[in-house]
């Protein structure tokens, strides 16, 4: 058949042309990745801290932890990470109550799409059946590449989010070897592990505070909306909506 | 701790059993095993070797860390490869508004490992700079296919691995990438009369 032999003759070529490929000189790279690990691992003395190499192990801790608290009601203060956010169930909530509301400058600096993904580390992923979003944001952290937050207005189909003029808050974390984003849920707050796109997720429905480390200090935040948290590749994703559980995931998986 | 009999170099299972036993220069010896495919791997993505250099360095580290995960019976060759794409995709979107340096075909004649492999000299240099260009053309998906399977020269369940997709994608996505290659290179490939080797 003419077009086997023509896929053959092309694929005789393509392996022709990858052996006279022009790469550079490969790096010794060995050296320094024992370097780096022999030196991580002394500093470390216990498991290292979980950076995003370390993902099934803090996936290990998370399911655990979550487990625990499901069994162990809500009489427990506990500690989950996932990504850039640190989860914290506190028996009592912080005094003072949290003023900021997510929206504004609260979020940080507006600008435009391009900008923030100019200034950020990582892709910066939408959910096209939102169109654009309505306002783009920039939250400088302590360390390492800003946190994005991109706002969409509420339309039938994503009502407002209690407390918020928005209908859909997606928040974009880059990989840090500390948290960024901490939210301290009372043992009241509902949240549950889920999947997201195959990946490890939490669902946290209830008010709760979402605390920022911003580089101006701790900023904190009254969520009342639902959140849906899960990690993909080296970011961190915040969903806030007023929708419920499968349809916030529905819409996460369109994130790309 | 294991001993090494007669010096003898280390099987690649043993270096994997010894690394997830926390042998940090066991493991060295894996990376120094496929530092050569993971940079050109890490290259052929970011196009800039201080990049590909960092993607391959931090994969390996965090491959390590992952090494719990990987199961005996598997290739470490694509999981390897799949981490590092990883890296070197998540550099390439942070530098992208930076222009990556073409590939190049290289010249012969000043190539350090002094000749040409028979694979290489299948094809004289205009056509493979044509051919060049014309997979550089394509869209960015059809090229890494092409390049996992044929520039790495990966096997379908390798590519699959590497890309982190199933077997069968591979397959139909390599056949839709070939006939798009096609498209725009329609010249004969064909190999030639054996004319000019009966004449040497």
């Amino acid at each position: 058949m003419a077009d086997r032999r023509m896929n053959a003759d092309i694929e005789r070529a393509l392996v022709a042309l990858g052996a006279s490929l022009e790469y550079p000189p490969t790096p010794s790279i060995a050296p320094a990745v024992v370097a780096s690990l022999t030196t991580e691992l002394r500093l470390r003395p216990g498991p290292p801290f979980p950076g995003l190499a370390l993902w099934p192990r803090r996936r290990v801790l998370l399911l655990a932890a979550a487990l625990v608290l499901l069994l162990a009601g809500t009489a427990l203060a506990a500690r989950l990470v996932i990504g850039a956010v640190e989860i914290r169930v506190v028996l009592t909530p912080a005094t003072p109550r949290p003023t900021d509301v997510a929206t504004g400058p609260a979020l940080g600096d507006r600008v435009t799409l391009a900008e923030a993904e100019r200034a950020v580390s990582f892709p910066v992923r939408l959910p096209p059946g939102l169109g654009p979003p309505t306002e783009v944001h920039l939250a400088e952290v302590p360390f390492g590449a800003p946190v994005v937050v991109l706002t969409w207005e509420p339309d039938p189909a994503h009502p407002r989010i209690e407390g918020i003029p928005w209908g859909t808050m997606l928040m974009e974390l880059p990989a840090e070897e500390e948290p960024v984003a901490f939210k301290e849920l009372l043992g009241s707050t509902l949240f549950r592990t889920v999947r997201v796109s195959g990946n490890d997720g939490f669902w946290i429905s209830g008010p709760h505070d979402l605390v920022l480390r911003t580089s101006e200090g701790e900023r904190r935040f009254l969520v009342q909306g639902n959140v849906l948290l899960w990690e993909e590749g080296d970011t961190t994703f915040r969903l806030e909506t007023a929708l419920a559980e499968a349809d916030a995931i529905a819409l996460a998986e369109t994130v790309r | 701790m294991t001993d090494r009999v007669e010096d003898r170099p280390l099987e690649e299972a043993e270096l994997i059993e010894l690394a997830k036993e926390g042998d940090v220069r066991a493991y060295g010896e894996l990376v120094e095993r496929y530092r050569d495919v993971a940079f050109r791997t890490a290259y052929l993505i970011t196009r800039s070797a201080a990049d590909a250099e960092d993607a391959a360095q931090d994969a390996f580290v965090k491959a390590y860390y992952a090494i719990d995960r990987f199961r005996a019976r598997e290739s470490f060759r694509p999981w390897i490869l799949r981490i590092v794409s990883n890296e070197a995709r998540n550099r390439l979107r942070s530098a992208r508004r930076r222009e990556g340096v073409a590939l190049r075909v290289a010249e012969h004649h000043g190539r350090e490992d002094a000749g040409q492999s028979p694979e290489a000299a299948a094809l004289d240099t205009e056509t493979k700079e044509a051919l060049l260009s014309a997979v550089e053309s394509l869209r960015e998906g059809d090229r890494a296919i092409i390049a996992y399977r044929y520039f790495l020269e990966l096997s379908e369940a390798e590519t699959a691995e590497a890309l982190g997709i199933r077997p069968g994608t591979v397959k139909s996505r390599l056949s839709r990438a070939l006939d798009r290659l096609r498209e725009r290179f329609p010249a004969d490939l064909s190999p030639r009369e054996p004319m000019e080797a009966a004449d040497g």
